[in-house]
């Protein structure tokens, strides 16, 4: 399993096996229940280019690597709608976490949503999901400023606007992604799946 | 105003048409992370693997 | 033989002796693996060789049974002569994403023009078995497992 931020991903080149680079990753689209990564929506690569109308699935994504994200072929793009709702993907706005509030369920702000963590699953047929939030902490945590990371199953809810915690979760786990890992694999463990 | 004058007015006026074409296109561009609650799906929801992509094995 | 090394060797004619060109640039199929045509400098008339015309590529110079056999080297031949086909100098990407380098060189047989390897500006030196595709934006090489 290979942690990275979603931070990482945006604006990461999409190469076809025979070298050209189609377009390269606008945002990343994850379910609601359980995080998993639905696909991508694109934006060309000149220097004028926008947003494209063709988007990627994550089942036709042949890797996720470091520094590209292969595809056989850009015949495996699909219209951007099949992979999200096109009005969610607008702008940044909508459906976009990052900078949306995280809210406890007491009603008290704890920061801002910066960035996303995924597990890169290194089986063959392996998937990608979101394991957690990074946030920048608010005065309330005491440690104001602060960057954090928080697993997705700590978490209650998500939306353009909010995230939102249990009033409990004072003790977020993890500043740096090593322990993060750990935590991760723990939570997988307790679900009895192998990943 | 002479005649070149005229010609910086025109200049610096397609400079900045192009420095906000670029501006716009790049804002366009970024990319952020979009929570999609159409369908429930991830690790412990009983759904069935899909057919997924090999991943490059790192530790 | 490495590209570096062959580059700038003269085009020499059997028939005449003369020399009648000079190896400035290679032209590589990579669905083959194998340089298919030379691109040649100061020439007389035409700036291509295909590899089939060539009697032979030597340490020393590379003959031609005559100066008619360079030409525009055909329509197969130009579709591969374009930027998106250069090899030297271009990224080189694995097929699970990750990129190792810039191509230094270009390893070849001057038998059979085909590819040896693919020598990366990191050190390594990739076969050219592992050879996907050559784009606009890299070289794709299988993964080493």
């Amino acid at each position: 399993m290979r942690l990275m931020r979603t931070s990482e991903i945006t604006k990461r080149p999409v190469v076809t096996m025979a070298g050209d680079d189609v377009a390269q990753i606008k945002d990343i689209v994850y379910a609601a229940g359980g995080g998993r990564i639905g696909g991508f929506t694109l934006a060309g690569r000149g220097l004028f280019s926008g947003p494209l109308k063709e988007g990627l699935s994550w089942e036709s994504v042949s890797a996720l690597g470091a520094d590209a994200v292969m595809i056989r072929d850009e015949h495996v793009l699909q219209p951007a709608k099949e992979v999200v709702d096109a009005s969610r993907a607008s702008g940044g706005s909508g459906a976009n976490v990052l900078g949306s509030q995280v809210l406890s369920d007491a009603g008290v702000d704890l920061g801002v949503v910066r960035d996303v963590v995924v597990a890169v699953d290194s089986a063959t047929g392996g998937h990608c999901d979101v394991v957690g939030y990074e946030i920048e902490a608010s005065e309330a945590l005491g440690t104001q400023g602060e960057k954090v990371l928080i697993p997705l199953p700590d978490t209650i809810a998500a939306s353009g606007e909010h995230l939102m915690v249990p009033a409990s979760a004072k003790e977020f786990v993890g500043r740096d992604l090593a322990g993060f890992g750990a935590a991760v694999e723990a939570f997988r463990a307790q679900l009895g799946g192998a990943s | 105003m002479e005649w070149w004058g005229w010609v910086i007015v025109a200049v610096v006026v397609i400079a900045l048409v192009v420095v906000a074409a670029l501006a716009v296109q790049a804002r366009r561009r970024r990319g952020g992370v979009i929570i999609d609650s159409r369908g429930q799906n991830g690790p412990g929801s009983g759904r069935p693997g899909q057919g997924g992509p090999g991943q490059d094995g790192r530790p | 033989m490495l590209f570096s090394d062959a580059k700038g060797r003269k085009v020499v004619s059997s028939a005449t002796a003369a020399t009648v060109g000079k190896v400035s640039r290679f032209v590589v199929d990579p669905a083959t693996r194998a340089v298919v045509a030379l691109e040649l400098k100061k020439t007389d008339g035409g700036d291509v060789l295909r590899w089939s015309d060539i009697t032979a590529f030597g340490a020393d110079a590379v003959t031609v049974a005559d100066q008619g056999r360079i030409g525009d080297g055909g329509e197969d031949v130009k579709a591969l002569s374009d930027k998106a086909h250069r090899v030297l100098g271009k990224r080189v990407l694995t097929s699970s994403g990750d990129e190792l380098g810039k191509v230094d060189d270009v390893d070849f047989d001057p038998r059979s023009g085909g590819l040896t390897a693919l020598l990366v500006d990191n050190g390594d030196e990739v076969t050219a078995g592992r050879l996907l595709g050559v784009g606009s934006y890299a070289v794709v090489v299988r993964d080493d497992p």
